[in-house]
């Protein structure tokens, strides 16, 4: 018997595991990130630091001391912290890349498991539109050298709703409820918080209007009329960027807009993106910019990176697998 | 490549004549639940309970399903539209003047929704013990072993239970639901669907 959510890996499993966390670590060499390994356990506060209540709901223990830890929840903190704590004598930019288990109570929905297997890259000290555009084509170069067909990363900037929604001036309350419900997506509960809000007729609309764009022609210029704030149109004219440079380095075809993307993770600060793939519900992986995270822990510096759900993504290889194979089977 | 949704068994007749006047009727002749929409769309009917599990699991690529059983689920799956049908209250109701609970310091709540129940008593600051049951309290299980009950009234129940000073929990009614993967990979199809039945639902309000 083992605790609820986790799971053993058998030879063949395995295998398969083995190839994909060869081919990730390849990739991540290839772009010139170095790999980092942290513990396991870290202390409770390292992982509370953030303020996240997603990753603060992880397993806790003692020890012998009586002091809390916790299994970490993701890597990003963990790296965050190493990075803040061991290597700010270094040459910058940091490029590290990590593969390694991170421990969150199961839930019940298909690819979710109370330990998950994430690889990924965190790139620090660098900033702009290449920097992020450098993280997304890595993030699109692994899954592809994986096999990977038809995957789509929706882009978004969570400084795009967080900008509009101030140049509103929504009350406090209603923008928490705002946010919260962005991070779920759930529509009809923005839509009630909109039309009881106090907000102006115009206001409104253009709230109903930026939930309703989607990734075709003129929606970039149909966003920057929403608001006219400088940061708005900084954050949005930083998202073109990011999106040509991908497509130039031929990963256009993946990428989607996506601007109502708004992460439940607080931490991000810029871009943020999740990527997809047929017969797994939820994203296979998801990353964006932090660039206040390393500095919870004593060194302000800048960050962006990624972690890809390996067990996920091995769980859309195989439906992509399954799906060839009845459609070969059907001819 | 055509859309699967997923319908609830118990409101079959309201989702599909919502679906027809958005001009996304079965074909003529078809079965009830026909196996598919004029479109093409794919209709799986299922127990309104499993729309949100079949939903997550990629059993279907679109749902109607009830708010408060979606909440229940705790599936993460996007809402894209509230559809105005299949109404009803979340109601919370305390019997017989709490006189258990008066002793033993805190209430013991019979629900099929205990997720709604336990976040209900956490916003109002009260101390409850949950039973969680598989369907809707009856009174004589309520009368065994709870001092209150969270429970859901449908606007056309024509005789709701008798619960004397009842205290609205939540309003809930259908949802269009996906999951953030549908969403992302699928959103013309998706989004056409969600306009049509916006559409509908506009006239009708």
């Amino acid at each position: 018997m083992i605790p609820d959510g986790m799971h053993d890996v058998l030879p063949v499993e395995a295998a398969d595991l083995r190839t994909l966390e060869d081919t990730l670590r390849a990739r991540f060499a290839a772009h010139g990130y170095g790999e980092v390994r942290t513990p396991a356990l870290e202390f409770a506060a390292t992982i509370e630091a953030p303020g996240e209540d997603t990753l603060a709901a992880g397993y806790r223990l003692f020890d012998a001391s009586g002091q809390v830890l916790m299994l970490r929840t993701d890597m990003t903190v963990p790296v965050a912290r190493l990075a803040a704590d061991r290597l700010r004598e270094r040459p910058l930019p940091l490029r590290l890349w990590y593969l390694a288990p991170a421990f969150r109570p199961a839930a019940s929905q298909r690819g979710q498991e109370g330990e998950v297997l994430q690889a990924g890259i965190e790139l620090l000290a660098l900033d702009g539109p290449a920097a992020d555009a450098e993280v997304v084509t890595l993030l699109c170069d692994a899954l592809a050298a994986t096999g990977l067909r038809g995957f789509r990363v929706a882009l978004g900037s969570v400084v795009f709703w967080r900008e509009l929604v101030a140049a509103l001036d929504l009350p406090g309350d209603e923008r928490d409820d705002l946010f919260e419900a962005l991070a779920v997506r759930d529509y009809p509960v923005i839509e009630t918080i909109v039309a009881h809000s106090r907000l102006d007729a115009d206001d409104r609309r253009a709230l109903q209007q930026a939930l309703a764009l989607d990734d075709d022609e003129g929606a970039l210029d149909q966003a920057r009329r929403l608001a006219s704030t400088a940061g708005i149109q900084s954050a949005l004219e930083h998202l073109e960027k990011v999106r040509g440079l991908v497509a130039e380095a031929g990963f256009g075809a993946a990428l989607r807009l996506d601007f109502a993307l708004f992460p439940d993770l607080g931490y991000y600060t810029g871009v943020a993106f999740e990527a997809y793939a047929d017969g797994v519900s939820l994203p296979i992986a998801a990353g964006g910019r932090y660039d206040d995270l390393v500095a919870t822990f004593g060194w302000d510096v800048s960050g962006a990176g990624f972690a890809i759900g390996v067990d996920r993504l091995h769980l859309a290889l195989a439906e992509q697998d399954e799906a060839t194979a009845a459609a070969k089977g059907s001819t | 490549m055509n859309l699967r949704l997923a319908l609830p068994l118990e409101s079959l007749d309201e989702s599909l004549t919502l679906l027809a006047a958005a001009g996304l009727g079965a074909p003529a002749g078809a079965p009830t639940p026909p196996p598919r929409l004029v479109d093409g769309t794919i209709v799986a009917a299922v127990p309104s309970a499993d729309v949100a599990v079949l939903v997550a699991a990629g059993g279907a690529d679109v749902g109607f399903a009830a708010r408060d059983l979606l909440d229940e689920s705790g599936a993460d799956l996007c809402r894209l539209l509230d559809l105005g049908i299949g109404g009803g209250r979340l109601v919370f109701a305390t019997l017989n003047g709490g006189r258990r609970a008066a002793r033993r310091g805190r209430l013991r709540v019979a629900t099929c929704h205990p997720r709604a129940a336990r976040a209900f008593a956490a916003r109002r600051g009260l101390q409850v013990e949950v039973v969680a049951l598989s369907r809707r309290p009856t009174a004589d299980v309520v009368a065994r072993l709870a001092d209150a009950v969270l429970l859901r009234v449908d606007e056309d129940e024509s005789e709701p239970p008798p619960l004397g000073e009842a205290v609205e929990v939540a309003r809930c009614s259908q949802v269009l639901i996906c999951t953030r993967a549908s969403w992302a990979l699928q959103r013309a199809e998706i989004g056409r669907l969600a306009q049509r039945l916006r559409a509908v639902r506009g006239a009708t309000a």
